[in-house]
Parts: C-alpha cells; sequence; structure tokens
C-alpha cells in the first residue's frame, strides 16, 4: 500500500552553457507569461534604439566622412567627380545618405527577422506548455488528503471490527469480518491510486515550472547578448561594412533552446503516455466489492455477507 | 447460531459501535475522499497541451474514483446499518435476555 509509482520520464533539458544555472520559480501562467513579454517588449526596445543610433549618425553625416564614406563605396567618380566646391559636397553627403538609409534598412531588416522567429517561438511555448503548476499541486494535494481519508476509513473500522471480535464470533462474525476485510482491502486500493494520482500532479507541475524556467532564463540571456552585441558604438565610418551576423546568430541560437524546450517536454509526454506510468489510473476494472443484502437479520448467515461486485 | 460471549451490554454496545465506525467515521471519510477525487474531474486542462496526453487518463481517473468512491460510502452506511440491526436483535434474544438474567444474578 502506498508505494510509489515510477514517477515521470526524466526530462532532458537541452544544454545552453552556463544560461540555466538556477530554477526560476513561475507559479501561475500569468507571471511567465508577463516576464515572457517583458523580455519581447525589451528586445524590441533595443533593436530599435539601435536602428535610431545610427540613423542620428547618418542625419548628421559630415562632409569629410561623406567623403571618405563615399570613397570606400564607390559614390566618388563619375559626373560627381568633375563638380566642385560646396555644390559637389552637397550631393555627395545626400548621394551617401542614401547609401547609409539603404544599409542600416537592411541591417534592421536581418535584426526583425530574426527576431520574427523568437515571437513564433514565444508562442510555440506558450500554445504548447500553457499548463498551471499551482493548479496541478492543488489538486494533488486534494488526492494527497484523499489518501489520508481512506486510511482513516481502514483504521477506524478495523479498530472496532478487532473490538467486536473479542465479543463476537462463530459463523456471523466471520462473514462480517470476511466481508469487512474486502471493504478494507478496497479502501488501500483507492489509497495507493489517489496517491500516485498525487505524485502525478506533481511531477507534472515541476516538469512545467522546470520548462518555464529554463525558457525565461533563455530569454533573459537572448536578450542581455544581443544588446552588448548591439552596445558597442559603431562609427559611422565603419558601417558600409558593419554587419549584424553577431546578434542575429544569438537570436537564431536563442530559438533553438526555445524549439528544443517544447521538443524535451512533447518527448515526455509521449513517453508518459506509451509506458506504464499511468496504468494506475485504470480503475474499471476494480469496482468497489459490495456485499448482495446487508438487510437486517440477514447477519446470521454466512452466504448474506457474500459479496458481488458493483 | 453464533451468539453472545461476554455480558450482553459489552456485547452490544461493541457492536453498535462498531456499526458507528462504519457509518460516522467511515462514510464521513470516504464523502471527504470522493468529494476531494470530485475535484479533479474535468481538470486534465491543466496539464497544458504538451502533457496532453495525461488529461484524458487523469479525467477519466478522476471521475471513475468519485463513482467508487460512492459506492463505497453506501456499503458502509450499510455496513453500519447492518450491525445496528445485528446489535439490537442481539438485545432482543431469548438467549442474550438469559445470559444477562444469569449474569446479574451471579452479582456480575
Amino acid at each position: 500500500m502506498g508505494e510509489r509509482l515510477p514517477g515521470l520520464p526524466a526530462y532532458d533539458a537541452p544544454p545552453l552553457e552556463g544560461q540555466l544555472s538556477d530554477l526560476v520559480l513561475f507559479g501561475t501562467p500569468d507571471m511567465w507569461f508577463n516576464r515572457m513579454m517583458e523580455l519581447n517588449d525589451l528586445l524590441v526596445q533595443e533593436i530599435e534604439d539601435w536602428g535610431q543610433k545610427i540613423q542620428d549618425k547618418i542625419n548628421g553625416l559630415s562632409e569629410i566622412d561623406a567623403a571618405i564614406i563615399g570613397g570606400a563605396i564607390g559614390i566618388l567618380g563619375g559626373p560627381l567627380g568633375m563638380l566642385g566646391g560646396a555644390a559637389a559636397g552637397a550631393l555627395l553627403i545626400g548621394e551617401v545618405k542614401d547609401w547609409l538609409n539603404g544599409k542600416l534598412g537592411d541591417l534592421l531588416e536581418q535584426l526583425w527577422d530574426a527576431h520574427k522567429k523568437v515571437v513564433d517561438a514565444m508562442q510555440a511555448c506558450i500554445d504548447g506548455i500553457f499548463g498551471n503548476p499551482e493548479k496541478l499541486m492543488g489538486l494533488g494535494a486534494g488526492y494527497q488528503s484523499a489518501r489520508s481519508a481512506l486510511i482513516e476509513a481502514n483504521l477506524a473500522v478495523t479498530k472496532k471490527t478487532d473490538t467486536v471480535s473479542i465479543f463476537w464470533e462463530g459463523r456471523g462474525f466471520s462473514a462480517y469480518s470476511g466481508a469487512a476485510g474486502q471493504q478494507t482491502a478496497a479502501m488501500d486500493v483507492m489509497a495507493g491510486k489517489v496517491q500516485s494520482a498525487s505524485h502525478l500532479m506533481a511531477d507534472a507541475a515541476g516538469l512545467i515550472q522546470q520548462c518555464w524556467s529554463d525558457i525565461i532564463q533563455a530569454l533573459v540571456a537572448l536578450v542581455a547578448d544581443v544588446v552588448n552585441t548591439l552596445l558597442g558604438d559603431i562609427e559611422i565610418t565603419k558601417l558600409p561594412t558593419a554587419t549584424v551576423t553577431t546578434p542575429v546568430g544569438i537570436i537564431i541560437d536563442g530559438v533553438n533552446f526555445l524549439n528544443a524546450v517544447v521538443s524535451a517536454m512533447r518527448a515526455v509526454s509521449i513517453e508518459a503516455r506509451t509506458t506504464s506510468f499511468m496504468d494506475w489510473t485504470e480503475l474499471s476494472s476494480t469496482p468497489w466489492p459490495r456485499p448482495d443484502g446487508l438487510a437486517a437479520n440477514q447477519y446470521a448467515n454466512d452466504d448474506n455477507w457474500g459479496t458481488t461486485d458493483q | 447460531m453464533s451468539g453472545p460471549t461476554q455480558s450482553l451490554y459489552v456485547e452490544t454496545q461493541a457492536l453498535y459501535d462498531c456499526a458507528d465506525g462504519w457509518t460516522s467515521d467511515a462514510v464521513t471519510r470516504l464523502a471527504a475522499a470522493k468529494s476531494l477525487a470530485a475535484n479533479g474531474e474535468h481538470q486534465g486542462y491543466l496539464f497544458g497541451v504538451l502533457l496532453a496526453s495525461l488529461q484524458q487518463p487523469h479525467d477519466t481517473f478522476a471521475s471513475d474514483a468519485t463513482d467508487i468512491l460512492g459506492t463505497a460510502g453506501e456499503v458502509a452506511t450499510d455496513f453500519g446499518e447492518a450491525l445496528a440491526q445485528v446489535a439490537k436483535d442481539y438485545e432482543s434474544t431469548d438467549a442474550n435476555v438469559s445470559t444477562l438474567a444469569t449474569k446479574t444474578a451471579a452479582g456480575l
């Protein structure tokens, strides 16, 4: 009785070096969801700020910088080269600004494309694992209390039956005692089953919380890394050769991690369904024993304490 | 037929106590267990979609457990009532009355 059945299969967390050191507890879906939204907002803000910073530099482009950049990207030459003086300088700045704006647009597009993938992955996490650990734990506690109640019911009738056995003997008592034993045995079976249910709730709640925690930590790390790589002050003269390969790479790593978390959860679910882990939930083959006709005056006849399953 | 082995009072009182053990203690606790199991009915969605394979087995379990524990409570009530009847019948049998008279006469 009360022996713990096999727990959930192990949750195989995907590796993300140095990021998943702690368990960050989120009791409710709302807390977890809101944190995820905050991190997403932060990521959006950082990309926007980065773009604005570059835009400001383009807007304030000096003639000297324009000349350097123009040389680097090959705008000098052709008819422009023939012109001289202030008119030529203004034309050059205009041309270079247009080119730089186009370049900035390309870089931002790459960042937003990567960000779109994060949003999609976040949505999959939300859709996929929007369980409720807090309520699962509450149900588990209820099942544990049901187990206690069944054990107490068993103890109460067992103890009083023991007392009765001192004063009552013969065929009648034997019949009653046998039937009572069936009842207490059935109580034990149910006590074991609700305890298993309690363990399932706790395991599932723990699994969901671990999964949420991993996702949030991965997102925190992802946002921090992207911010770090975007923080470096980009000299406007370097923009022509600038790339966003590093932050895009970091974002893609994060996307892969989120997808891996979802896959790991899905694997647990499938494994739970295909193993004997859930066997205890089958109750249709364990009906409660109900003695035939416990009517008045039938106690004296052994046969009337016989049971049929109902 | 099986009969009393000790004094009438103690014997029937023990039977009444035992009957009460079923109808009061056991029935109350089985009802509590049933109510707790019923709390789990239709709550499988709490597992979330990724643990969706646990939803249906859990809901079926909660529903079946509620039914079974309901039956358990009914049977416990029947046990208590049957035992109370046993006690009542013993109280009124000639043999028991005779035993009581004998014991009373003997100063027991």
